[in-house]
């Protein structure tokens, strides 16, 4: 299994590009984490971000329902927004087709393994669910801060792996590694 | 009290629910007539009058409207409706919101005939009856509404005939899948593919050869309805015109990577369609973003509510561990096949091709409740977030959504319309610009839809004598301001660099946000 998922994470354009072509710039920008996560928590409730809320509240006000207006559009929204905006992060299409995070060729094996260990193992899944956070903490939703999301992806998909013979993997990963050569730009 | 009796009391209570979210101010919500909801009522209250549609075809298959040719069961459900109600906007917008209303009833018996309890399958329905994503499309008189009804209804027959052979239930399974195919563009591809794929789950109950008189029976009235969409599709226009309006495979942003490379080509292809189709399963659509009824990155609604999403993620974890295989494979089918004719087309995450996707997502919740049924206080806890989910969902649709979006919704041409057609004695000409909306003075609308119907045209008189007085086109003031008695309705950008004298200005029509919609201008 380790080995499988070693082997898909070497593979990956997102290894290449941020942990073998471009470590220093990888190295800066984690050694910036502290500053992104102090000026995310200025800005999560700056005044760009608290406009709209505003702005939905007058209206709420403007038709009598200024109650409404205050329950339903305040910071604790602002904080709903930043956790849904963590959800999308999770989006296989921007993990899978966006920047080639990950070659797509593996989404078979991504989706049977989701439900292997969501079978076995459901309290991962919520792990993975909450595995974007990193991005809504430090306010960067860059690939080097959803390295744990993609690696959860990766985990997904050795553990189907885990269980297909060799005759089957060999292939696959053949394929595989033809559609990374295919997709690199 | 017996059970059948207290099941009847919370069908009653939940269809009294159902028709509150959908009827409350039909009219109102949304703000205005789009310009399908127009067209459909024009052609159907052409139809009723003449037996012709407003090109004066007879009793068409396909309506050919503003060349987008419209499916025809909605039309002539509103030729009913229009026969009942009279030819006004409630008239149009009841038929979807009427079938809406049904639909979390006939969920209810579809989910019982997928085993699960009625407590769970009554939870669900409920769930559907307060659910954005439904409640919008059935208030705004969309097609796929009704298709999704048809194609409910039509599983639940087919399923109902796999267990007790009645003929009856065959028949109506024949119907209502054929119907669905009739009503709108999406469940003509994903109903003869679930169709298939059932009759494979179920392919042990099939029992052909006992049952082959019956067979035969079905499969006449399946040419009934299947030999006329297929002239159709291979000898009109109908189809065709639609694939080439809709589909993915006309989309610039794919287009333009192609090259002459056919391989290569069939590679971005899918590519382009899988990224489309796996785009569908994003938790922030799903719950946050789907309805786009405010701008994007402003609170929203998504297909289903923001507290759902845990409880989604229950459901599915209890799919997956339910023993039950040919549910796990019917609402598999379900969930991969949902997203499919949406994928198809040219937009990014449609919520309203999408709704065939919801059978899924009513399933899921189903797993969630039976799981939750004997969990009261979990099921109160989720009950009241549901609650004020809806609430918040009430404000977003009844108040932000109107503000914000009043002008996607053509608000502002029923007022100038009927202005214009109370006024018509009056004026020699009316000019009623074909521009619409803020965005730019290149966006146009159809005003001679808005024109037809709420002046109440006859039918019977060809088209162009109807509107004999009116010149839908951009005003020019600095040629028209010289004809006499002429009554202009011009949009801001048609009028941007001219200085109107007051007295000329009759009226200012503004869209919610306070946008200037329409001038109206006499010469």
């Amino acid at each position: 299994m380790r080995k499988l998922l070693f082997i898909l994470i070497i593979i990956q354009p997102f290894f290449w590009k941020y942990f073998i072509l471009n470590i220093p710039n990888t190295i800066s920008e984690y050694r910036k984490t502290p500053s992104y996560i102090s000026s995310q928590i200025k800005n999560i409730f700056s005044e760009n971000n608290i406009a709209p809320l505003k702005e939905m509240r007058w209206n709420s006000r403007n038709e009598n329902q200024e109650l409404t207006g205050h329950i339903f559009y305040n910071k604790s929204t602002q904080l709903i927004r930043e956790f849904t905006n963590s959800l999308g992060r999770l989006a296989p299409q921007r993990i899978l087709f966006g920047d080639n995070q990950i070659c797509w060729f593996l989404l078979p094996a991504i989706v049977f393994g989701f439900i292997k260990v969501f079978k076995t193992k459901p309290m991962i899944v919520v792990l993975f669910v909450l595995s974007p956070i990193i991005t809504v903490i430090t306010g960067q939703p860059t690939t080097l801060f959803l390295i744990p999301t993609l690696l959860f992806y990766l985990y997904f998909a050795a553990k189907w792996f885990q269980k297909q013979p060799p005759k089957f993997i060999i292939p696959y990963f053949l394929i595989l590694i033809i559609f990374l050569a295919f997709n690199v730009k | 009290m017996s059970n059948n009796l207290r099941l009847t009391i919370f069908i009653i209570l939940i269809t009294i629910v159902s028709f509150t979210c959908r009827f409350w101010q039909l009219t109102n919500y949304p703000v205005h007539l789009s310009m399908d909801e127009a067209t459909i009522g024009i052609n159907a209250y052409s139809v009723l009058e003449t037996g012709n549609d407003e090109w004066g075809f007879h009793l068409p298959l396909a309506f050919k409207s503003v060349g987008d040719y419209k499916p025809p069961v909605n039309v002539y459900l509103t030729v009913i409706s229009i026969k009942i109600f009279g030819y006004t906007e409630f008239a149009i917008r009841f038929p979807s919101a009427f079938i809406g209303t049904i639909t979390p009833i006939i969920v209810f018996f579809l989910l019982l005939e997928l085993s699960f309890s009625p407590t769970a399958s009554l939870f669900a329905s409920l769930w559907l009856a307060v659910l954005p994503w439904h409640i919008h499309y059935s208030r705004g008189g969309y097609e796929s509404v009704t298709a999704l009804f048809c194609l409910i209804a039509g599983i639940l027959f087919l399923i109902k005939w796999f267990k007790t052979h009645y003929l009856y239930q065959l028949v109506l399974t024949v119907i209502f899948l054929s119907l669905s195919v009739w009503t709108y563009h999406a469940e003509r591809l994903l109903t003869p593919i679930i169709t298939i794929v059932l009759l494979y789950i179920y392919r042990l109950d099939l029992k052909l050869k006992k049952y082959s008189k019956n067979y035969i029976i079905g499969f006449f009235i399946l040419c009934f309805f299947a030999v006329p969409f297929l002239n159709q599709a291979l000898f009109s226009p109908a189809i065709k015109a639609r694939v080439e309006t809709t589909s993915f495979l006309h989309d610039p942003r794919l287009t333009n990577q192609l090259s002459k490379n056919f391989i290569s080509n069939q590679y971005k292809i899918i590519n382009y369609w899988a990224g489309k189709y796996v785009d569908y399963f994003d938790l922030k659509f799903i719950s946050w973003q789907g309805m786009q009824f405010t701008p994007p990155e402003y609170p929203d609604v998504g297909l289903v509510f923001l507290i759902d999403v845990p409880f989604l993620l229950l459901g599915l974890y209890q799919l997956i561990k339910s023993k039950n295989k040919k549910l796990q494979q019917i609402t598999w089918t379900l969930i991969l096949l949902g997203p499919l004719p949406a994928s198809l087309a040219m937009n990014d995450q449609h919520a309203l091709r999408a709704l065939t996707w919801l059978p899924a997502f009513i399933i899921l919740m189903t797993f969630t409740f039976e799981y939750l049924k004997y969990k009261l206080p979990l099921l109160c806890i989720y009950f009241f977030l549901l609650l004020i989910n809806f609430a918040y969902f009430f404000n977003i649709y009844t108040i932000q959504s109107p503000y914000y979006f009043s002008e996607y919704s053509q608000y502002g041409f029923k007022q100038a319309a009927v202005y214009a057609c109370q006024n018509e004695d009056k004026f020699k000409t009316i000019v009623f610009s074909d521009t619409f909306g803020s965005l730019g003075p290149l966006n146009t609308g159809l005003p001679y839809l808005y024109v037809m119907f709420y002046c109440q045209k006859d039918p019977t008189i060809n088209n162009h004598a109807q509107v004999a007085k009116y010149e839908f086109r951009r005003p020019d003031w600095k040629h028209d301001m010289n004809k006499p008695n002429l009554l202009l309705i011009a949009t801001p950008w048609d009028i941007l660099n001219d200085k109107i004298p007051e007295n000329q200005i009759i009226e200012t029509i503004k869209f919610k946000n306070g946008h200037t919609a329409f001038v109206l201008i006499k010469t």
